[in-house]
């Protein structure tokens, strides 16, 4: 029967009811069917799409779907292989990895794929909390070493501890090596002087050595062009009349 | 006295029971499992809520009429509870034995409403008084097709004593200590000689006695939903209209007398429409010839056994009245106001008004 | 006393607390609601006259009905959020006090001088051991004796609320 086929008084108590058993007896199915269960299965799982009917609450901390090892959730930093090009950190849309650099006075190794290290990292901090799991900064590392895993539940009490430290360096280490860093760039810095002696002075200071660790980033300005409206040819040629 | 206790107990057992009921009757419709921290399968989810609001504080609105706002929620737990005076339990066991019981029991739990006012106006909240109006227009106008479908039953019985009532609808209702003897004939209908007097059981039920008090047994069910709130009849608490309605400003234990007079409230008539339409204490199994089911599932009035079959028999009933009222409840939508007024006027008035000339002419075929 | 005259002198004393509160308060509110207390107090009193039927009838006609009839005329009219309530001043307190006085003494002398066990129906009453339900009586004499008035009343009840319901449904014309 259509809805509102017949629209009289007694079509109306007759539709009524009708539909007042077919929803009570739909309630009713669910009611019986509720001794069936869902199991917990992902959904790469043969039978996943086999449970039709039944209840379908999960109870999370007792049972939980699995994830898929490929699961993009918690970030993770393999340090050893990371040569803390900063480039994460660039490209985060939230800034939510912060990273200290030092130079190393010499090769420090070589990460698990070839490439020579030859920066500290001091601090390597990311800020899950803020993360929004773009996975921009897992694409752009260049040594893979900087990936999502498939730990997705790390709620914590308190937000401080959302925030993740990957450096292996403790402080007193990272302060040793700037320290070895700045001896290394003073002892240049004198054999240049002691090469260059009886140059103009102003060289020294123009070529004055980094001594406070900082890298010199590149500054990246975005120069927002003016949009001109563009101009009817024929505007064109009154203004030039 | 022994009535009054055991109803008492019955009644809060009853709510701890229910409440954990409604929520897993509602989880397994929505396909969910509802409680199940608390206890085995979550079943002292209800005891920990009941702790939990005992101990909150009686919170009173500094804007609020006081006195009022006291005394609302004891009149309406009183008012309801007072219905449970007349409900026979088993044979022998019925907390007072009036004459006018059913009277009564419609007149005594029309008391709320005025507990429902207290509790609206009170409260000084536009929310609780939107709610108290809406229940009280809702309650006094659904009382005119409940008690129309009582009427009928009444006729068809010819007493106002809800013991007498039970009595008539089984194998010992001759054993009432009334004067005139009953025989019982299928579908009521004398005119065709089958005395079913002793066979009993659904036999003797009224809505097989007279058949058409299904209809009113329909009716009944509807009205009483109406008059108890519930769902689909739930404006005047209409959680996303209204807040809570009329109980928006309470918490605590006063709250809880409030749930606990809703669900008395629920308990009531599902007991009455049992009483009235289904038997009431009396077994469902009919005496066929020599399988004499009805006397082996009841016992005679008098003796233990049957009262404790009676009790059986009569919360059996109302269990399954009232897990219908829930399934009601999580099936169908929130009606409008105009719907519901439609409904009670329109609809169930008439209908009710017709039952009730049948059944006179009905009765009529019975003698 | 047994435990029923208890329950009979605490019934007494509800009806007329609550009657002497309504007299007293300013809050016609809470005048209205004392009336419930009244109200059932006397519908108690009328099951120990052994009027069962005249009790329920007492609730459902008076709590179920005019009571919160009242309750509605009340919120509805008189401005009580502003605690503007109705007090009805007593302009002639002389006239007052003695005609009620007066009343008092003359029921009071009359109850006192009454001989309530000479009475041909409270004898009778008195030799009936069991108190029986007056509802068989009562339904019986209206459907024979007083059907007529019984009658006339249902039909004036009904033109009532043809009348009522004519007059709230009138859509009012400019």
């Amino acid at each position: 029967m259509t809805k509102g086929a017949n629209n009289t008084y007694f079509g109306n108590i007759r539709e009524g009811f009708s539909s007042l058993m077919k929803g009570l007896f739909l309630t009713l199915k669910h009611f019986v069917d509720a001794r069936f269960r869902r199991k917990p299965i992902p959904v790469f799982d043969k039978d996943y799409f086999k449970y039709d009917k039944g209840i379908v609450t999960l109870e999370y901390p007792h049972e939980a779907i699995p994830v898929p090892d490929n699961g993009r959730y918690r970030l993770h930093n393999e340090i050893d292989d990371c040569i803390v090009c900063d480039l994460c950190a660039k490209i985060c849309p939230v800034n939510c990895i912060e990273i200290d650099v030092i130079k190393s006075t010499e090769e420090i190794g070589k990460t698990s794929d070839g490439t020579t290290k030859r920066l500290y990292a001091a601090r390597f901090d990311i800020d899950m909390a803020k993360c929004c799991y773009c996975g921009l900064c897992t694409t752009v590392c260049p040594t893979e070493c900087l990936t999502m895993t498939k730990t997705y539940d790390y709620s914590e009490y308190d937000i401080r501890n959302m925030v993740y430290h990957f450096s292996d360096l403790t402080p007193a280490q990272a302060e040793e090596k700037k320290k070895l860093f700045e001896e290394q760039q003073k002892q240049k810095a004198k054999v240049e002087v002691d090469k260059n002696k009886g140059n103009v002075e102003d060289s020294a200071l123009k070529d004055k050595p980094a001594t406070e660790g900082e890298v010199k980033k590149p500054v990246f300005k975005p120069v927002i062009k003016p949009v001109i409206p563009k101009k009817s040819p024929d505007q064109d040629q009154d203004k030039k009349e | 006295m022994l009535a009054f206790i055991l109803f008492l107990g019955l009644l809060l057992l009853y709510v701890v029971i229910a409440v954990y009921a409604e929520r897993k009757v509602s989880a397994f419709v929505q396909d969910r499992i509802g409680p199940t921290e608390v206890g085995y399968k979550g079943l002292g989810q209800t005891v920990a809520d009941l702790l939990k609001l005992i101990q909150k504080e009686d919170i009173v609105p500094s804007a609020a009429d006081k006195k009022l706002f006291l005394i609302a929620p004891i009149v309406i737990f009183t008012s309801i509870f007072a219905g449970f005076a007349v409900l026979p339990l088993s044979p022998d066991l019925v907390g007072s034995k009036v004459s006018v019981g059913v009277l009564y029991l419609i007149t005594i739990i029309s008391m709320d409403v005025i507990g429902l006012i207290m509790a609206g106006w009170g409260s000084n909240n536009k929310f609780s008084l939107y709610g108290a109006v809406r229940s009280v227009s809702q309650i006094l106008s659904y009382e005119i097709p409940l008690t129309l479908s009582i009427l009928c039953v009444v006729m068809i019985s010819q007493t106002l004593d809800l013991q007498e009532i039970s009595f008539q609808q089984g194998i010992w209702a001759n054993h009432y200590e009334s004067e005139n003897s009953i025989t019982n004939y299928l579908f009521g209908i004398k005119y065709f000689g089958i005395d079913i007097t002793q066979a009993g059981g659904i036999l003797s039920w009224n809505i097989f006695r007279m058949p058409l008090l299904f209809f009113a047994y329909i009716i009944f069910f509807i009205a009483s939903l109406a008059e108890s709130n519930r769902a689909p009849f739930d404006i005047p608490e209409a959680e996303s209209e209204l807040v809570a309605g009329y109980h928006t400003e309470y918490s605590g234990f006063r709250w809880a007398l409030f749930m606990l007079a809703e669900y008395g409230m629920m308990l009531l008539v599902a007991f009455l429409g049992v009483i009235l339409f289904l038997g009431g204490w009396n077994t469902p199994f009919p005496n066929i010839g020599e399988v004499k089911l009805a006397a082996w599932t009841s016992g005679a009035p008098g003796t233990i056994a049957g009262n404790l079959w009676g009790a059986f028999w009569l919360i059996g009933k109302t269990i399954l009245v009232i897990f219908l009222q829930m399934m009601v409840r999580w099936t169908y939508p929130r009606l409008r106001v105009d719907q519901l007024m439609y409904l009670c006027w329109k609809v169930l008035t008439p209908a009710a008004l017709l039952l009730v000339f049948l059944s006179g002419i009905w009765r009529l075929l019975m003698v | 006393m047994s435990f029923t005259a208890y329950i009979f002198y605490f019934f007494a004393f509800m009806t007329i607390v609550s009657a002497i509160f309504i007299l007293t308060t300013r809050n016609v509110l809470y005048a209205a609601f004392a009336l419930l207390g009244t109200f059932l107090g006397v519908s108690a009193l009328y099951v120990f006259a052994g009027a069962d039927f005249l009790a329920m009838a007492q609730i459902m006609i008076y709590i179920g009905g005019v009571l919160i009839l009242i309750l509605f005329g009340i919120m509805l009219t008189n401005r009580i959020a502003e605690h503007q309530y109705l007090v009805s001043s007593s302009r002639n307190s002389f006239f007052a006090v003695t005609g009620g006085v007066t009343l008092f003494g003359v029921l009071i002398i009359a109850i006192l001088k009454a001989n309530f066990t000479s009475l041909l129906w409270i004898q009778e009453a008195q030799k009936k051991a069991s108190v029986n339900s007056t509802m068989e009586k009562i339904g019986e004499n209206l459907m024979t004796d007083f059907v007529f008035p019984f009658e006339v009343a249902a039909v004036i009840l009904m033109a009532a609320l043809m009348g009522a319901a004519f007059i709230a449904s009138q859509v009012v014309k400019k």
